[in-house]
């Protein structure tokens, strides 16, 4: 079972790059799954809807997502500063370490036992991810936009993307503005009814 | 290997971080365009490896970039494919989180917030979908399935289902 820590912010920069690098060093095939836990469950740097919130623009954002989620953290907490040092956690040891198997790729890999090692790997890979889209659920403010409207777009989405295979910027675009309407409907309407009780 | 080989090269994996929306394997197809089709710069074989070892090795899939620099030219070329890729993203990224979270009481900021996420959700089951269609065989489903339901509802170490994934694929069994 996993430790509890509970520091509920880092200390210095020094701590920022050490929690990063020991993220990204448990991330096979998937860092966004440790870090939810490290950073939400372990840690408690964040709660799970203000993790989903910085997710999410860090998925729409152009660029590699879970590189732009470390840079939002660390300037979060540190500023500029903080922000270089948690993109450098998360690429330093790891880009060592994979510049290593490039160069030894041939001898090691291929056709090799560990070979049917990796295809066990990324199986639990794919597990995980799926994992983290059940644990983000949880994250999605339901109290403003009800029930029905996330899972409509989550399922247009799944179909547009994963079955259908089209651009993940289509889906982006299309469900990303009738969700935006439909939250801002809802927000207006409860800030009316705020108004209306006071 | 000139200058302006290294400008193009460089240029066009800045462009494609632009276009990486919803993680790099997004625009792994436009990549092998560029590197394989266009450039002739590795083979297909050298690509697929590439991919490969950017999902076995620790850390973000963005790290295949530094493969196929390194294969085609060396350490240098694979600091150089790298910084393109990630610096550029990476400074626009951070002025817009910046401007955001000055602007958090705005109503279309909120909605934005709010809105994306589920959007968000589904192309996280999108990406499992995707990936599940080279696991055929049963055992793999339930496999996947089984890890999902731990990770979801237990907070059991994911260094030890990476083992026991390494494990059964050793054995030969998903």
């Amino acid at each position: 079972m996993s430790l509890k820590y509970f520091d509920s912010k880092p200390h210095n920069l020094i701590a920022l790059f050490y929690v990063f690098s020991l993220i990204t060093l448990q991330g096979f095939g998937g860092v966004i799954t440790v870090m939810q836990r490290t950073l939400v469950d372990q840690r408690r740097w964040f709660s799970q809807a203000e993790f989903l919130e910085m997710f999410t623009l860090s998925q729409v954002l152009p660029g590699p997502n879970v590189c732009n989620l470390a840079l939002m953290i660390g300037d979060r907490f540190f500023g500029a500063r903080g922000a270089v040092v948690a993109l450098m956690g998360m690429l330093a040891l790891p880009l060592g370490l994979i510049l290593v198997l490039a160069s030894s790729y041939d001898q090691v890999v291929a056709g090799s036992p560990l070979a049917g090692a990796i295809k066990g790997m990324s199986v639990v890979a794919v597990g995980m991810t799926l994992g983290t889209g059940l644990r983000l659920l949880s994250g999605i403010q339901t109290e403003i936009v009800g029930r029905f409207a996330p899972i409509f777009v989550i399922a247009i989405v799944l179909y547009m993307v994963g079955y259908l295979r089209l651009s993940v910027v289509w889906a982006v675009l299309g469900c990303g503005v009738v969700s935006y309407i439909w939250a801002r409907r809802c927000l207006k309407a409860r800030s009316a009814k705020q108004k209306a009780h006071q | 290997m000139s200058l302006i080989f290294w400008a193009t090269l460089l240029g066009k994996f800045a462009f494609l971080s632009f276009l990486a929306v919803g993680g790099v394997m997004a625009v792994a197809p436009d990549m092998y365009r560029v590197v394989v089709d266009e450039l002739f710069l590795v083979s297909g074989e050298e690509f697929l490896a590439a991919v490969t070892l950017g999902k076995l090795s620790p850390g973000p899939n963005a790290l295949l970039v530094a493969v196929l620099g390194y294969q085609i030219a060396g350490l240098m070329g694979a600091l150089l494919i790298m910084i393109a890729m990630i610096v550029p993203s990476a400074i626009f990224a951070f002025y817009v989180t910046r401007w955001r979270r000055k602007n958090t009481h705005r109503l279309s900021v909120q909605s934005f917030a709010i809105g994306a996420s589920p959007v968000v959700v589904g192309l996280l089951f999108s990406t499992v979908l995707i990936l599940m269609r080279d696991f055929s065989a049963f055992p793999t489903l339930i496999c996947v399935v089984v890890v999902a339901l731990i990770v979801w509802r237990t907070r059991l170490h994911l260094l030890l289902l990476m083992a026991l994934g390494a494990l059964l694929g050793l054995c030969g069994l998903v």
